[in-house]
């Protein structure tokens, strides 16, 4: 009787952990498809990484005299064109791993943890033509290979999702509030003058955005707004959480398509779960304790 | 709960809460781009989740070189970086994001050095030629093709506003000359 009690009492853990591992396959399948395309890309131009080239690693090696010291051995062959197509190769085979169905799990452990480690190289070896893609890109990986190593522990594995929902959430927030402090966001400047740059604009956008300064400044605004608001997902009532959700997967499809941000709907994306996990309306409520009738 | 899980637990808290404890309190709205915080130099543990914002790219950044001839006389600045047109397939497929980005970042952190020296008196100007970025944008004019008389190459980087014609592109940093075949001898 009560080994029956004590069956019923865990029963909600139970549930609870089959839930987090839920919710972290989902953020891992998501990220292994933004460092899948992330090295598909990488490989596809491993040129842009040949001796001479801006990306060459002749001086991105002076970075860190720790660089050229003892670890040139390592680092000389590692991060040279030769050894940049193996560590893509490797880190398509890890994404490819995580993937793949539920099998193999010490595998697809090794796999997030190569494509962790992988992603905070790839920012060490050089800052130059990185973005905020892959940082947060890393972190929800790290957090990922944290999460395995907390094994069946869900209280520590909840933790990692609380983790890649804060940085998330910070991100926007603060993204948000670095342009509401910025006169040229707020009279919409900034829109129009991103646009005409050809590394992040678009001729025809920046042509029917040139004349028009109350359409820029109502982009500047929303764009604000969107941001600095996105934060209150995880406070806000189930219908407003899902509209802000909604909210940030249209502001990042519309960045892949105007400015070429492709990687960003990955790296963001791949978050989402963790914030609807941990979001107040979204079922947070629901976990704290308090069964379904 | 068993003392490996335990320890586990803590491990994973601590690593979690003190990075975001620090990615909390390194954010800053504003950074003076002539001063490097302790921050900065954080910048491979602590995201700058900013994104275009206080102050965005507005400028595209062009790198371009000549070369000075025997003759002492000096060839036509020759342009060496190209973006290209923003396509559709981008939403989905842009691998040469990352090169094209790098213009951009070696710009901004070579102007962040010299802004650096201004402020440091102890910091000669001159020194921008061992940083990281000009020695980048060094070894890769180096690398493109050379006229067999050329004695010394320079480089120069311009920003311009893209599609808006309306305003002129403008000097932003001219390189010393540099000896072509001394660079070859010694790789920087």
């Amino acid at each position: 009787m009560t080994d029956r009690v004590k069956a019923l009492a865990s029963a909600p853990d139970t549930d609870e952990a089959a839930e987090v591992d839920k919710v972290l396959r989902r953020v891992e399948q998501l990220a292994a498809v933004g460092a899948g395309v992330s090295s598909l890309e990488a490989l596809a131009a491993i040129r842009d990484v040949e001796h001479g080239s801006l990306l060459s690693w002749q001086v991105a090696r002076t970075r860190f005299p720790w660089m050229v010291g003892r670890a040139a051995r390592v680092l000389d062959v590692v991060f040279d064109k030769e050894g940049l197509r193996a560590l893509h190769g490797l880190r398509l085979v890890s994404a490819g791993t995580v993937l793949a169905g539920r099998r193999n799990r010490a595998g697809k452990r090794a796999a997030k943890a190569y494509l962790a480690g992988s992603s905070h190289a790839m920012r060490l070896r050089s800052p130059y033509g990185s973005d905020g893609s892959e940082v947060l890109l890393s972190i929800t990986l790290t957090a990922l290979t944290l999460a395995d190593l907390a094994k069946d522990d869900a209280r520590a594995r909840k933790a990692c999702l609380w983790f890649i929902a804060a940085q998330s959430c910070l991100s926007y927030g603060i993204a948000g509030a670095a342009k509401a402090v910025s006169p040229v966001w707020r009279d919409g400047s900034a829109i129009r003058d991103i646009f005409r740059t050809k590394i992040f604009g678009q001729r025809e956008l920046f042509r029917f955005l040139n004349d028009k300064p109350r359409l820029n400044r109502a982009i500047g605004w929303v764009t604000i707004g969107g941001e600095a608001l996105f934060p209150l997902v995880l406070l806000a009532p189930k219908p407003i959480a899902r509209g802000l959700l909604a909210v940030g997967l249209s502001f990042h499809t519309g960045n892949a398509v105007a400015m070429g941000l492709n990687r960003f709907v990955w790296a963001f994306v791949s978050t989402y779960p963790a914030i609807e996990y941990c979001a107040r309306g979204l079922g947070g409520d629901r976990r704290k304790g308090q069964p379904e009738s | 709960m068993g003392g490996r899980q335990q320890a586990v637990r803590v491990a994973v808290y601590a690593t979690l809460g003190g990075w975001l404890g620090l990615s909390v309190v390194g954010q800053k709205l504003f950074r003076a781009p002539g001063r490097r915080s302790w921050w900065d130099k954080l910048y491979l543990l602590i995201p700058d989740w900013r994104f275009f914002a206080p102050d965005p790219g507005i400028h595209d950044f062009h790198l371009l070189y000549r070369d000075e001839l025997e003759d002492g006389s000096l060839t036509p600045w020759k342009e060496i970086t190209s973006v290209e047109e923003r396509r559709w397939s981008h939403a989905f497929w842009h691998p040469h994001r990352r090169v094209e980005k790098c213009i951009f970042d070696i710009s901004k952190e070579l102007t962040k050095f010299i802004e650096e020296c201004h402020r440091d008196p102890d910091r000669p100007v001159e020194s921008v030629q061992v940083s990281v970025p000009y020695l980048t944008l060094l070894a890769h004019v180096t690398e493109q093709s050379h006229a067999p008389a050329t004695t010394c190459t320079q480089f120069l980087v311009s920003i311009s506003a893209g599609y808006d014609e309306h305003d002129e592109p403008r000097a932003i940093f001219l390189s010393a000359l540099h000896p072509v075949e001394q660079l070859a001898s010694s790789t920087v």
